[in-house]
């Protein structure tokens, strides 16, 4: 489902290229802009 | 190679971003390797994650487009018109899905989502400008 503006972003966790693990919680109390790519070229 | 252009377009005003407090996340599908190569090649400042499983995607309700969508011409005059400008081909091992599609997210500090942008098709990204925008607080938007 669409998140829509004024929703809570969902939370999620992942990981970094060197195996590090992060939330989005680490981002918490500054502005994020989250870039989803469609396409590694 | 939207997505690419897109990056960059990004990279070039992060400084900016990072002058109003703010970070940037880059999330991928490729496997780790494939985006910490794409980290080093553009030279990205901002972090950026792997997504293999595409759970991320998922839980912000990422889809696919239509045969139909990839292939108009509004994408192939895109393509076009990146690499006259010298933007490179990709490489034919990179991860790809010609289906999936991306989108821009700006989440403030109390993590509430303050903009979304579904791109429609491979063309289509919104322009910085409306993501400095948006990361400055400027009114709420929402664009499709």
């Amino acid at each position: 489902m669409r998140v829509s503006v004024g929703d809570r972003a969902p939370d999620f966790t992942a990981e970094l290229p060197g195996g590090e693990g992060f939330s989005l919680a680490d981002f918490a109390g500054r502005p994020l802009l989250l870039i989803f790519l469609r396409h590694l070229g | 190679m939207p997505c690419r252009d897109h990056l960059v377009q990004v990279r070039d005003r992060f400084d900016e971003i990072r002058e109003l407090g703010a970070d940037a996340l880059m999330v991928s599908f490729g496997e780790p390797e494939r985006v910490a190569w794409m980290v080093e090649d553009l030279e990205l400042p901002f972090r950026a994650a792997a997504d293999p499983s595409r759970e991320i995607y998922s839980a912000f309700g990422l889809s696919k487009a239509s045969f139909f969508r990839v292939w108009h011409p509004r994408v192939i005059v895109k393509y076009a018109r990146l690499i006259r400008s010298g933007m490179k081909i990709p490489r034919r091992d990179v991860a790809a899905d010609l289906w999936q599609l991306g989108g821009d997210f700006v989440i403030d500090g109390a993590g509430v989502v303050r903009y979304a942008y579904y791109s429609e098709g491979p063309e289509d990204r919104p322009p910085v400008d409306e993501l400095v925008d948006a990361l400055r607080g400027n009114g709420l938007y929402w664009r499709r």
